[in-house]
């Protein structure tokens, strides 16, 4: 048997079984395989095997299905071209109203919600605008309050002037002290005085008998204007013992005794009455 | 005349339809539910036999049936006129429908009908239905059955089996408990045997 007998008979075989639909899953795609390969003959060959297998239908009784089987058949093809073609007028009309509505719903929603974001945004904003402004004019009133308080020193029937000069770490530093014997206060005005290192503040001091007493603490952190001081420590001061202001470096929270550089010094005025 | 009438019966089924079945067809691809109407028509009865022949119950039959046209909808693009007639085309998706239904899953854990091949559902009894359509069926049967009596009962035994019952060789081969490779040499000997006597039938009658 020659490889072309073997080849035709295995075509014929597998031909004979697929037509019937009679094959195994791997042989059935085998000779599908094979017909994508087929000569001319080979295609004739299946067409003439499956013509002929198809014949045996005739011999099958006819039989007659129920008449629901052609309805149901319309009745699905029809559903399946409506579903495909086009939309009925009302059913397009609501569709696109259906859609226009929930279009504008999510238009009008999307709209609301910047608004709204807006408006919280704004509300925030405002918030910490009017917090701001208030902090502002708490301190301006405090300001405010402390500037009345050191002007009312001035106020006073009378009051003594000491002015103090800048020493050899600060030559170009001046200073006053305005202060009330009557009420014991006293108001502290300084130029040109560097801003204080971190953890340092300046004391001032009231030198009476040659020995300094805490006269009060304070910083100074904007070096080019003058500032202002209420000084409330000068109990103890009056012409007669008060011998000088002086103003020191010390650590922060002042100490009781002087122990930085002195910056500045004034000397009570003799009392001349 | 007879064979005149043979020849006129052949032609209306499988050849002189063809133009007017392409043409459904192609009236079906274009959705045309009408023209499924009448191709269901021509049909129904010849594919519904086929289908109850295979899958023996009537109502699963007919939902093949309504599978096999809703399939003939949906693919009527893939209908080539040039590979085989409307008849062949239609056939094929057919069995192949019923077919696929008695061997999926579900159908096999049913318990398989005892149905013994000498009850073949071949007739030639038709009153029932149009004269001229049982004319051309009993007079193609008749050719068809006369050509499968030609062939010798071990062929024709197995070629019944697969075609009306839808087997596997493998199934046959348990069930006439022969070995795979006879029923695969019978079923081919019995194809050739089937087309030649086909063939030369026609070709006798031709001349």
């Amino acid at each position: 048997m020659t490889n072309n007998t073997q080849h035709t008979d295995h075509f014929e075989e597998l031909c004979a079984g697929y037509v019937l639909n009679a094959l195994e899953a791997d042989e059935h795609r085998e000779f599908e395989e094979l017909l994508q390969e087929a000569s001319d003959e080979e295609w004739q060959t299946y067409y003439a095997i499956q013509s002929a297998a198809n014949q045996i239908a005739f011999t099958t009784e006819r039989a007659e299905p129920s008449e629901a089987v052609i309805n149901r058949i319309l009745r699905k093809v029809n559903t399946s071209k409506s579903v495909t073609g086009t939309l009925p007028a009302d059913e397009t009309e609501s569709k696109s109203s259906g859609i226009s509505r929930s279009v504008l719903a999510m238009a009008a929603s999307f709209a609301l919600l910047l608004v709204t974001l807006a408006l919280v945004f704004y509300s925030f904003n405002l918030n910490s605008e009017i917090n701001t402004q208030q902090a502002q004019i708490t301190e301006l009133k405090n300001e405010n309050q402390r500037m009345e308080e050191m002007l009312s020193i001035l106020e006073a029937r009378t009051v003594d002037l000491v002015v103090m000069s800048g020493l050899e770490v600060n030559p170009s530093g001046y200073g006053k002290v305005i202060w009330d014997p009557e009420k014991k206060q006293a108001l502290l005005q300084v130029s040109n005085m560097p801003a204080v290192p971190k953890g340092k503040a300046y004391q001032l001091w009231l030198i009476k008998n040659n020995k300094p007493t805490p006269a009060g603490v304070f910083a100074v952190n904007n070096t080019d204007k003058g500032s202002f001081f209420k000084v409330e420590q000068l109990a103890d001061a009056n012409q007669e013992n008060a011998n000088a202001f002086a103003i020191t470096l010390e650590p922060e929270g002042g100490s009781k005794q002087p122990t930085g550089d002195m910056y500045m010094l004034g000397n009570v005025p003799k009392n001349t009455n | 005349m007879f064979i005149f009438t043979i020849l006129a019966a052949i032609g209306k089924v499988t050849h002189s339809g063809s133009d007017k079945e392409v043409e459904l067809i192609q009236k079906i691809k274009a959705k045309d539910a009408d023209a499924l109407k009448e191709l269901y028509s021509l049909y129904n009865r010849l594919l519904f036999g086929m289908i109850l022949s295979i899958v023996k119950k009537r109502e699963e039959a007919e939902d093949v049936l309504q599978e096999v046209f809703i399939n003939i909808w949906e693919k009527a693009h893939t209908f080539k006129s040039k590979r085989g007639n409307v008849y062949s085309w239609l056939v094929t998706i057919t069995r192949n429908k019923a077919i696929d239904r008695i061997r999926s899953k579900g159908y096999k854990t049913q318990k398989k009908a005892s149905v013994s091949i000498d009850e073949s559902p071949f007739t030639l009894e038709g009153d029932k239905f149009d004269p001229l359509e049982t004319t051309i069926y009993s007079d193609r049967a008749e050719i068809v059955q006369k050509a499968l009596d030609e062939i010798p009962e071990s062929q024709r035994e197995v070629l019944k089996i697969a075609y009306y019952r839808g087997m596997t060789q493998s199934e046959i081969s348990d069930h006439l408990e022969i070995p795979l490779g006879t029923v695969k040499t019978r079923t081919r000997q019995g194809m050739i045997k089937l087309k030649n006597i086909l063939e030369s039938f026609i070709q006798q009658n031709d001349q």
